[in-house]
């Protein structure tokens, strides 16, 4: 998923993404990790390999064409370029996420690849839990440098030793149909703001209709239709907190070629209509606060801090 | 005095008092922790808490530039406009900006006006503000009047009917009202400096009686002096205004603060009763401690001012506020557009154009930059940063649903100037529309604090706008946003209007619910539209000159004086039309006679005779006999909103007190009720009055001005005194009293001179002048 400091409001987030994978911004750590109440995040992939814990509530993963039912207490590894896509299933779900730089890993040393579920019943999933609350308490205390990355190798290792004590799952991916839906996503992600049918998706990946449509949900977890209005929503959420631009013109903006269409997305994809996601932005004023780490997702960001004490009273269902 | 301030008080060093009556730094009063003596927060707002972090939180900071800022703020200011942290920390902390009250009192309902109140007061609890300074009601006697979006009503009766209800509702739940400015500040123009030269009767029965009222209603806790001077004397330092009236004769018991740098001479202010001075002046506190030591201000006024102070801390109880609650925004955010909703008033619906029907009007185009930003208040020291807005074209797509096909263009370039690009967009989605809508305003930033308004026209580019949107557009509707009242030279070309005036953060719901019938308007006006800023009452001698303002429309202010000169306004007060149809019947009176004591209830049944709920503002006039004093046609003295659903009726009871059928007699310096026929008439405005019963009132026990050079007509109707008159001249001449008594009421119609030449020159009785003064005298 995308984290909070790596995508910075710009003036040019009107530009289509030049890339389908997510470009992550790693620091002196070689690491990324955040916490968030998180509604959804549609389907992406990207080189680094990411590591979560549900701190409250449920999501429904989908990953490398399957659908993951998580709930709080559960861990979830995604290995590197696996299309995954996140949806909470219960209101304020909450989660942490690490987020591995690729200098982590050399020639011997490679990531783990495909995807792994840590549930409580799991051999390893104590060991892990203690891994994950070791790390995230000495990165609150700041003390960057090789005590630090240390504790991240444990963690790596941690992973890699629960992959390794169960069957790993399988993959059930064929890759070239998981690389024509990343082409046929990274296209829609160009050209949202362009009317784009189905059709002309299906034509561009030779494929019948009805196979691509098939395929697109079975890899992404979505309809293409449904993952053209969610990148159409998510483009137009920033556009509504700038309160300069009407919302007709926002509608135009992002593909919605009628304001009726923006309307059914919203509802459908944010609860809300656009008009009341505008209002709710500008009366929330602690989240206006903290507009500077927030991009273009609605994931409310919980301190790190928080997020530590979270998982320690988190009871695992 | 209460005791335990009595021993306050005695511990209190002259100094200390001086601080006292002192504000401390901008927004606080002065603390005394080693008497026990807390600090209590106000601030500004009449429809919305202004709270400065800066200002308050950090007192020690605060500056005159500080102040000039308040003063200052524009509506563009709004934050919301601003981004990230400028919004958090800009002037003021966000706030629920509630429809101003020129829009406010357009719902002519007590009850959301008290509701109003609460939330006000929740949110200074919230804010830790203990008094909040508002409401202000001057009249408004011009639509030039800067602050004119503040002040409620041309008339007096509203003004301190919903003033009264919001206090009520502010001091229910504990917080301070400041009812201001006391008083005759009518407008801005040199507002420090102007003297307004108002005769008596019209101080009493217009300008002074909506305070009266509210005073009655609510008992504020604090009353503001105003700027301006008044009949020659700075009201802040008026004995007369502050003491004479408004305590001795309405026996007010709360406390008077200054508007801030309002005081001139702070001693005699505090002489004349203006006990709190605001905001903290050295130069004040220096003035008045030498006054004190000078012997020049008796120590027993200061004490008196102390104590009111403490009565207002105790009223305040601000021992019991050591936390801030929180408050609920989004309840409040919820009324401000319920507010606004019933305070919307539609003005003309030619051929049923609203509400818009899908199977009518289904490509609806909505032009003009106030629909997406909106102009939802005024500027000064009254304007709040919203808490959240609605947005009208947001609010539009949202409630149009899936049925309306619904087009945008702002129709004007940026800062509200033409530009051809932007009106040919503006007319190529109208030419494609089935109606248009165009948001329209006044100039933004020219209503205001220490400025009226150069005349009373919407903006030259938005003017253009409907001009030519309504040439192509198969029906025009127009949604006005203004301070008060404007010329409106292109209501011919538009169908229907909506007139919002100032109506706060909620005003983007409201005018959507309305226009596509989810809410049926039930606002009305609380001030006369004209024609022509000409023809309106004050025009002749506004804004007064070598620095006097002759109110010289006497008590013809607002709809009395087109009633009065039989002229058709644009729109007549009271008005306001709805998506149902009411009637009236049956008018009945508890009396037939009055006594000089009696209250008279007026009830009148009244039934919605249209297809759809719908809400009635009933509106009752009264009409005065012709006697000494000369009266408007119809003076509003009653009103109540009713909600009807379709085919409802209902029997709406209104009471009139003995104090509703009273004259300020300026000779008598006294309210009296003249006797005769008055005439109560029921009706939905001002100029529809379609119900009228008369009731005979007996008067009040009043003794007219009378002395020898007064006429035989005027001496005749003084029974008493004629009497003793036709018992000296009867005395005199040998004649029988019968006969003198009946020779002078034949004669006295013919008689043009006073009645000691009358008797003397013309009927020859041998009486002294002195005698016949003695012969006046009774009781």
């Amino acid at each position: 998923m995308q984290p909070f400091n790596s995508v910075k409001r710009q003036a040019e987030y009107l530009e289509p993404m030049s890339s389908t994978c997510e470009l992550i911004v790693f620091d002196s750590e070689h690491l990324n990790v955040f916490a968030a109440e998180v509604t959804y995040c549609q389907p992406h992939w990207h080189k680094a390999p990411e590591f979560s814990y549900i701190l409250r509530g449920g999501f429904t993963f989908t990953v490398n064409q399957q659908e993951i039912t998580l709930q709080q207490g559960d861990f979830v590894y995604i290995g590197p370029d696996i299309i995954h896509a996140i949806e909470q299933s219960t209101p304020q779900s909450a989660l942490v996420t690490w987020q591995f730089d690729a200098t982590l890993f050399d020639r011997n040393h490679a990531p783990v690849t495909g995807y792994q579920t840590i549930t409580p019943t799991h051999a390893n999933y104590d060991a892990l839990r203690q891994l994950a609350d070791t790390h995230l308490a000495a990165l609150l205390q700041t003390s960057a440098g090789f005590a630090s990355l240390a504790n991240t190798y444990q963690l790596l290792a941690g992973i890699e030793q629960a992959s390794h004590s169960q069957a790993k799952l399988a993959s059930t991916t064929e890759g070239k149909d998981d690389q024509v839906i990343k082409e046929s996503i990274g296209f829609i992600n160009r050209h949202y703001q362009e009317q784009i049918t189905i059709a002309q998706l299906a034509d561009q990946a030779h494929l019948s209709y009805y196979h691509f449509s098939r395929l697109f949900k079975k890899v992404s977890g979505y309809s293409p239709f449904e993952y053209l209005s969610m990148v159409r929503v998510n483009m137009a959420k920033p556009l509504l907190k700038d309160v300069q631009l009407p919302i007709t013109e926002i509608a135009q903006a992002v593909g919605f070629n009628e304001h009726r269409h923006m309307t059914a997305a919203f509802k459908k994809y944010c609860g809300a209509t656009p008009s009341e996601y505008r209002k709710s932005y500008y009366s929330d004023f602690q989240w206006r606060y903290s507009d500077k780490v927030l991009e273009s997702t609605d994931n409310r960001p919980i301190l790190l801090s928080d997020a530590l004490t979270m998982l320690r009273q988190s009871i695992p269902s | 005095m209460k005791h335990s301030h009595e021993t306050l008080i005695s511990q209190m060093t002259t100094d200390e008092k001086v601080a006292f009556l002192s504000g401390k730094a901008l927004w606080k009063t002065t603390p005394f922790a080693h008497l026990g003596i807390p600090s209590a927060t106000m601030t500004d707002g009449t429809y919305g808490v202004r709270y400065s972090s800066e200002q308050i939180d950090d007192d020690a900071n605060w500056t005159i530039s500080d102040f000039l800022n308040v003063v200052h703020q524009s509506a563009d200011d709004q934050g919301e406009q601003k981004k990230g942290s400028e919004a958090l920390f800009g002037q003021t902390l966000p706030a629920t900006c509630f429809p101003n009250g020129s829009a406010l009192a357009c719902s002519w309902d007590t009850e959301l006006v008290y509701q109003m109140g609460q939330a006000l007061a929740h949110e200074c609890q919230a804010l830790g503000v203990d008094i909040l300074l508002g409401p202000g009601i001057n009249l408004r006697r011009t639509p030039l009047s800067g602050r004119g979006y503040e002040y409620y009503s041309e008339d007096p009766v509203v003004s301190g009917e919903l003033a009264a209800a919001l206090i009520n509702g502010m001091q229910d739940e504990g917080v301070g009202a400041s009812l201001k400015h006391f008083a005759c500040n009518n407008s801005e123009f040199r507002r420090t400096e102007m003297d307004s030269i108002v005769d008596a009767r019209t101080l009493h029965e217009l300008y002074l009686a909506g305070f009266k009222r509210a005073i009655d209603k609510s008992n504020p806790w604090t009353v503001m002096s105003s700027y301006n001077r008044l009949n020659g004397e700075q009201t802040s330092q008026s004995h007369t205004l502050l003491t004479q009236i408004l305590r001795e004769q309405w026996g007010y018991n709360g406390l008077v603060m200054s508007d801030w740098y309002g005081i001139k001479d702070r001693p005699a202010s505090l002489l004349a009763g203006n006990d709190l001075s605001m905001p903290e002046v050295q130069r004040d506190k220096r003035d008045l401690l030498a006054a004190i030591n000078e012997g020049r201000v008796p120590m027993s006024v200061v004490d008196e001012s102390c104590a009111r102070l403490l009565t207002l801390l105790d009223r305040l109880q601000l021992d019991q506020k050591t936390t801030k609650p929180t408050t609920d925004f989004s309840a409040h955010h919820a009324l401000a557009q319920q507010i606004a909703e019933e305070s919307i008033v539609l003005l003309k619906n030619d051929e049923q154009t609203l509400p818009l029907d899908a199977k009518r009007f289904q490509r609806v185009a909505i032009i003009g930059p106030g629909a997406h930003e909106p102009v939802i208040q005024g500027s000064g020291c009254a304007t709040t940063v919203p808490y959240v807005l609605d947005r009208p074209l947001d609010e539009i797509i949202d409630v149009a649903g899936d049925a309306f096909d619904i087009h945008f263009a702002k129709g004007v370039g940026a800062d509200d100037q033409a530009d051809d690009e932007a009106l040919a967009q503006a007319v190529h989605i109208a030419q494609h529309s089935d109606v248009a809508v165009v948001f329209v305003n006044t100039a933004i930033g020219e209503d205001g604090e220490n400025g009226d308004r150069q005349n009373l026209s919407i903006l030259a580019a938005h003017e253009q706008l409907i001009h030519k949107v309504s040439q192509v557009a198969p029906r025009t509707v127009v949604v006005l946003s203004n301070s008060d009242a404007v010329e409106m030279p292109w209501l011919d070309q538009c169908h229907a209007l909506l007139e919002t005036f100032f109506a706060g953060q909620g005003v983007g719901k409201a005018v959507a619910k309305l226009l596509f019938g989810h809410a049926n308007p039930s606002g009305k006006l609380t001030v006369t539209v004209p024609n022509c800023l000409e023809e309106t009452p004050a025009f002749l001698h506004y804004p007064g000159e070598a620095l006097r303002h002759h109110y010289s429309e006497g008590i013809y202010v607002g709809y009395r004086y087109y009633d009065k000169r039989k002229m058709t306004p644009r729109f007549p007060f009271g008005f306001g039309l709805s998506y149902t149809q009411f009637e009236y019947q049956a008018l009945s009176l508890s009396h037939t006679t009055l006594a000089a004591d009696d209250a008279l209830t007026v009830s009148v049944t009244v039934t919605n005779s249209g297809d759809r709920a719908g809400k009635e503002v009933v509106q009752v006039y009264l009409t005065h006999p012709d006697g000494e004093l000369a009266h408007a046609p119809v003076n509003l003295k009653a009103f109540s909103k009713v909600a009807l659903a379709a085919g409802e009726t209902q029997t709406v009871e209104l009471t009139l007190s003995a104090e509703d059928f009273r004259s300020y007699h300026p000779t008598l310096e006294q309210w009296i009720t003249e006797a005769g026929t008055y005439e109560i008439c029921v009706g939905a405005h001002s100029r529809e009055l379609p119900l009228r019963a008369s009731v005979q009132a007996l008067g009040t026990a009043h003794r007219l001005p009378l002395n020898v050079d007064s006429s035989l007509v005027q001496l005749i109707n003084d029974e008493r005194a004629f009497a003793q008159i036709v018992a000296l001249v009867a005395d005199k001449s040998g004649l029988a009293p019968e006969v003198i008594r009946e020779r002078l009421i034949n004669i006295a119609p013919e008689l043009f001179c006073g009645f000691y030449i009358a008797l003397t020159e013309f009927l020859g009785v041998d009486v002294s002048r002195q005698a016949l003064a003695d012969a006046l005298h009774y009781d």
